[in-house]
């Protein structure tokens, strides 16, 4: 090192080590508090719904056919076999605009098989960062914008990182509570049972179903006026659908309870404990380190890794949602901050893979996913 | 609403919290961009937690997180599009550096872009490699030489400057004395 290179490093290592340089008070706190809120919203989207349909897409969209001995091969953009256009698929679905009052984006969170959506007004800074607004809106199934049907407490934004909605209800986090507002009504419950702020939560069928996995219980109410019951549960909850409940129990096992006669059923799954799980009719599927893995539960009950190549798959900030449809799986990542993304779609009978710009879910027989101006809701 | 709690990595900060911090002041040469920038690789260290604590070494992945943040995101609008021309040679005021030491040192060192800072910050505090650091910036070693030796260049333009405006103000002094 030269003189001026000495300088340098003294210069640089001084302030490195400098015990006068300190943070300001409650910088510690606001890292925690960020962490926390991040890791809820993560878990959100976890969260597994149930419905299907089939490979639609924006520009430009590669659809690859099934092959090889895992099933499905992993896409490869070098290599499309089929496109899509935009145009051809929007005819065939319901726009939902973004475009909320005030010069808010609504940003969808949950799709029901009944083709409701359900999400949160959205301001988004100059970096392009989503910032979390008062009130739940409603979307679907018909084209049109988004309505407004409740209101949420400023204190209570942190924690809105899930939703779920149904035939039945629509429930969202408040604070460390669960309100829920049955269709057709205005008023809006808090349920009767404590939630973790931190589990996932879902609606399947007439039940609210959600977990607490430091008392290895899951809770199930039959409605938002409905008395909770709870019952004991071999592990965290990662999915559910069809009445049946999810359970990890071990880093290669997942337990499948019957949520009306408590029958188990155990899964072979070897996952990390980065996995994200979702489940449909006959249907349980995870993606994990970069794999989409599909468990079909009936029939042949046949295992199959579906893809190793994920949307943003390892990318930092990005949160991974498996949901799963009748016929239908879709991978869907997410970044945290700015809810860009893309996905894949898997059909199931066909073994077509699609991947595409954007946010998407399943759920009945229904596809939701992001243009970017406007969500589009298919059925095929 | 309490508090979760978040076990370990809530020990990790409470202990490490004031090296991470010192380590990005050094970074970004700014308190306030210095505590966003730990903010955020802390946070985002936070989330992945349990898979960053089987690596054994958590500081290290905050420290390499708050580089990358810095080079791909912390381009400050203040310093790279509101300024008339790039910083490239910033302004030497020897008058100033008599009373402020290196204070010149210091603005010149500002005055470098967020990659080139971040090299100089990897090859002499951390001690890396040139491959090392073009692992962490996920570039070349090629490129990392070339970031180092401009950087390294600007500073002794400055330096150079500052003496030689310093010796005239000196001789110029001397002049009036006499």
């Amino acid at each position: 090192m030269d003189e001026l290179e000495h300088k340098v490093a003294e210069h640089l290592l001084a302030a490195a080590t400098d015990p006068g340089t300190h943070p300001s008070a409650g910088l510690g706190e606001a890292v925690l508090a960020g962490t926390a809120a991040r890791r809820r919203r993560r878990r959100t989207l976890v969260t597994a719904v149930a419905a299907g349909v089939a490979a639609t897409m924006a520009v430009p969209v590669a659809v690859f056919a099934a092959s090889g001995r895992d099933g499905a091969r992993p896409p490869d953009p070098a290599k499309p076999v089929t496109s899509v256009t935009p145009s051809a698929v929007q005819t065939r679905g319901a726009l939902i605009p973004r475009s909320l009052p005030g010069g808010r984006t609504f940003r969808a969170m949950a799709l029901g098989p009944d083709g409701s959506v359900l999400g949160m007004p959205v301001a988004v800074n100059g970096e392009g960062v989503q910032l979390p607004q008062r009130g739940v809106w409603l979307a679907g199934p018909e084209a049109g914008p988004p309505r407004r049907v409740a209101d949420t407490p400023a204190s209570a934004l942190p924690y809105l990182w899930t939703m779920a909605v149904g035939a039945t209800s629509r429930v969202w986090p408040e604070g460390e509570t669960l309100r829920c507002q049955s269709p057709g009504r205005t008023d809006v419950r808090t349920l009767r049972a404590s939630w973790s702020g931190r589990e996932p939560f879902y609606v399947d069928g007439g039940l609210i179903v959600w977990g607490d996995a430091e008392r290895r219980t899951i809770v199930t109410a039959a409605g938002c006026d409905a008395l909770p019951h709870s019952r004991s549960l071999p592990g965290p909850l990662v999915a559910v659908s069809d009445q049946n409940a999810y359970a990890r129990t071990r880093p290669d096992r997942v337990e499948q309870v019957n949520l009306r006669h408590g029958g188990r059923r155990p899964l072979v799954a070897e996952t990390s404990d980065e996995a994200v799980f979702g489940a449909g009719p006959g249907t349980l599927a995870w993606a994990d380190r970069g794999r989409l893995t599909v468990q079909r539960l009936t029939g042949s009950g046949q295992q199959s890794v579906v893809a190793r190549r994920l949307p943003f798959a390892g990318r930092p900030g990005y949160t991974g949602t498996v949901t799963v449809g009748l016929n239908v799986v879709v991978y869907s990542a997410v970044h945290q901050d700015t809810g860009d993304g893309g996905a894949l779609v898997v059909d199931l009978r066909t073994g077509a893979q699609v991947t595409f710009p954007g946010a998407a879910w399943a759920a009945g027989d229904l596809l939701l996913r992001d243009l970017g101006d406007g969500y589009l809701l298919e059925r095929r | 609403m309490t508090q979760p709690d978040l076990g370990p990595f809530e020990e990790f900060v409470e202990h490490r919290l004031p090296a991470l911090y010192r380590y990005a002041y050094v970074l970004t040469g700014d308190r306030h961009d210095a505590e966003d920038l730990v903010q955020e690789a802390l946070t985002r260290t936070g989330v992945s937690w349990r898979r960053v604590r089987r690596k054994d070494d958590p500081e290290g992945y905050v420290r390499t997180t708050m580089v990358r943040l810095m080079t791909d995101r912390w381009r400050r609008r203040d310093r790279e599009e509101l300024t008339a021309e790039p910083p490239d040679h910033p302004v030497s005021d020897p008058g100033l550096d008599r009373v402020t030491g290196d204070a010149g040192f210091a603005a010149a060192l500002d005055g470098l872009g967020p990659r080139m800072r971040a090299v100089l910050v990897l090859r002499y505090v951390d001690q890396l490699s040139d491959a090392e650091i073009a692992q962490v910036l996920s570039c070349s070693p090629g490129t990392v030489r070339s970031q180092a030796a401009r950087a390294l260049a600007r500073l002794r333009t400055t330096a150079a400057g500052a003496a030689g405006a310093a010796g005239a103000v000196a001789a110029k002094e001397e002049e009036s004395r006499g």
